[in-house]
């Protein structure tokens, strides 16, 4: 009954006036970034990090959580109502969802949607509560050699479970870890890629590389799509709740759409969007009339907003138990973290038992607020649907700035921001993903540090490793990775994942 | 030139013309050894690697199929670079009443369809909010006015 007393702490720590506040407000902001198409959870979080200093880490850690599985709430709403995914992870309800709300069911798919998710972020909590300790625990025996390998398993693996070229991918993370060098080196001071400049001595700060690479380059990559006016299909929404019959028939779905996604979102790489594109083609290969699918079949909306909720949430698994962030938002989350003076890593749980609970917590109260937000306020969010972009972006772009001068209170970031956004921009027109990036650039500094002391006790033969058991099995499987990836076979059917119809 | 994926080659490019870049930079730092690893060990490692990637992701581009290039149009690119380098440049001496403005207006003449009434209420009405939520409200240290 250890796990019902520390959800007991977690639970105190969230029913404050202070910490259910902020819950709130990350599920408001989380549900409207959502909704905005053109407007992504990680460039929201980059924007928000500055102000986050002065919350202290339970506020802003549990408002900057809110923000992530908010957001695959509200992105379901666009994909059903406009045929536009608000969030990359409802790519796939767009299919169903939308077709849905043409037949005039629109309010069974958003009831589907915010149900669905509800069932699976209460599942996703109670994982994290059961299974997050144990991990840590196993976690709390690594030296350098297992860190070491266990982020290079990570690198590969995120790279190998994210869409697109592999090996573009991996020169992403590659570009990403040697701009994590920028700086003065820790052991000897020497200055390495400075250009003299002595705001570079503590390297190019994160949030900065982030907002550019994910706030600015968004901004520049809608500015080139024609914005032809969107049609809200408010009047299919008539009755908001199911009957039994369409109970019965979301329920499988959904229960498979929950398990699914929350594999893979605590897998490196994973995270919201996988699962919903997992859980869609699955429901479609078992369904007795596959044909029905992209025709407003109920299930193909069940099934992807269950499991992308519930990756959102077990995605915060690894970084809460090994330190280490499996996709771009939990990269910014470590940043976070960082900021408030706390190293993530095993030892948090049991150092910040108050901190990790009340996360956790949170997560269950949050999605207590986002079902109540998404179903009987619908009628609100539906009206900021038609709010225009042309108000919003230069918003958005002031508070970029602003927030990156008040990093350091200086200029010099917002420059940083500048030069970024115009490389997060080349990366979007030569189709290369900027979330590799991130993780390199966040874990490279962790790498580095870890293969130094590695090597130093292995006295720089790297055959050492045989020695540490759990630091082979992890390079191995790094190596078998890679090796697979290498198989035509393989790669056609990781094609095959992503594509849908 | 017979390119089956231009977009691929370009990307390649790059990814050589960085990794060299940080090898000729970092050729001075010192390289020390696997035990001792000096300052140029790990940079030096990942900008050979980042070389060697970049140019098979070039040279493959030649005959494996991939994306054709994305539109471009340059303008938005360069007109909101120009108004976030000028924000950052002007803000300590023209205070952020002022550079809000010139960010704003900058932003919004990167997109197509404007009004200028709309385009200055905006301006106005940002480079407030900017003075009174974080100048006076979070406090953070700006130079408010020009004055």
């Amino acid at each position: 009954m250890h796990m019902l007393d520390n959800l007991a702490m977690g639970f105190g720590v969230i029913f404050t006036a202070n910490n259910l506040l902020y819950c709130l407000f990350g599920a408001i902001l989380g549900t409207l970034v959502g909704i905005l198409p053109g407007l992504g959870p990680a460039a929201t979080i980059a924007m928000l990090l500055p102000s986050t200093y002065a919350l202290g880490p339970q506020a802003s850690l549990i408002m900057l959580a809110g923000i992530y599985y908010g957001a695959q709430y509200g992105g379901s709403t666009t994909a059903i109502l406009v045929n536009l995914p608000g969030e990359s992870s409802s790519v796939v309800t767009c299919l169903d969802g939308h077709q849905m709300a043409l037949q005039g069911r629109a309010g069974q798919a958003l009831a589907t949607a915010a149900l669905g998710s509800f069932f699976a972020g209460c599942f996703a909590t109670l994982l994290i509560a059961a299974f997050a300790p144990l991990l840590s625990e196993a976690a709390l025996a690594f030296g350098p050699a297992e860190y070491f390998s266990l982020i290079l398993l990570g690198l590969i693996a995120a790279v190998i479970l994210a869409s697109g070229d592999v090996l573009k991918a991996i020169a992403m993370v590659t570009l990403g870890l040697l701009l994590g060098c920028v700086g003065a080196d820790l052991n000897s001071n020497a200055q390495r890629f400075t250009f003299g400049l002595p705001e570079l001595d503590d390297g190019l700060d994160f949030v900065a590389v982030a907002m550019g690479v994910f706030g600015i380059s968004e901004i520049l990559v809608n500015l080139q799509q024609p914005g032809g006016a969107r049609t809200v299909n408010r009047d299919s929404i008539k009755r908001l709740w199911l009957s039994r019959e369409e109970f019965k028939q979301i329920t499988w779905p959904t229960i498979r759409g929950t398990l699914i996604g929350s594999l893979l979102g605590i897998l490196p790489g994973g995270g919201a969007l996988l699962g919903s594109f997992a859980s869609y083609s699955i429901e479609k290969k078992i369904a007795r009339a596959p044909s029905r699918f992209g025709k407003g079949a109920i299930e193909g909306v069940a099934a992807p907003e269950s499991a992308n909720n519930a990756g959102a949430q077990t995605s915060f698994i690894p970084l809460l138990t090994l330190g280490i962030p499996s996709n771009a938002v939990m990269a910014l989350m470590v940043g976070a973290l960082m900021v408030q003076g706390i190293a993530p890593g095993p030892q948090l749980i049991s150092e910040q038992p108050a901190l990790f609970w009340g996360v956790i917590a949170s997560m269950w109260v949050g999605n207590a607020m986002l079902i109540v937000l998404n179903l009987p306020l619908i009628g609100i969010w539906i009206r900021l649907l038609s709010a225009p972009y042309k108000l919003l972006y230069p918003t958005i772009l002031l508070i970029c700035c602003i927030g990156a001068y008040s990093l350091e209170n200086s200029a010099f970031s917002i420059l940083v921001v500048a030069v970024f956004g115009v490389l997060g921009y080349v990366f979007y027109l030569l189709e290369c993903e900027a979330a590799p990036f991130m993780l390199g650039f966040i874990l490279g500094p962790l790498l580095e540090e870890y293969l130094r002391r590695s090597l130093l006790i292995a006295r720089g033969n790297p055959l050492e490793v045989v020695n540490h058991p759990i630091a082979l099995v992890f390079l191995l499987v790094s190596l078998a990775l890679v090796l697979l990836i290498l198989l035509p076979n393989f790669r056609r059917v990781r094609v095959e994942a992503f594509q849908e119809e | 030139m017979n390119l089956a994926s231009k977009t691929n080659f370009y990307a390649g490019l790059l990814f050589a013309g960085i990794g060299l870049a940080a090898l000729v930079l970092g050729r001075g730092y010192a390289m020390g050894t696997a035990a001792r690893m000096g300052p140029g060990y790990f940079p030096t490692l990942l900008a050979g690697l980042l070389l060697v990637l970049g140019l098979v992701i070039g040279v493959r581009a030649f005959w494996q199929e991939g994306p054709q290039p994305r539109p471009f149009k340059p303008m938005p690119l360069v007109v909101m670079t120009v108004s976030v380098v000028l924000f950052a440049l002007l803000v300590d001496r023209l205070g952020i009443a002022v550079a809000t403005v010139i960010l704003t207006v900058g932003a919004r003449l990167a997109a197509p369809q404007r009004r200028w009434l709309e385009v200055v209420l905006l301006a106005l009405a940002l480079s407030a909010a900017a003075v009174v939520i974080f100048g006076y409200g979070l406090g953070i240290p700006f130079v408010l006015w020009p004055f």
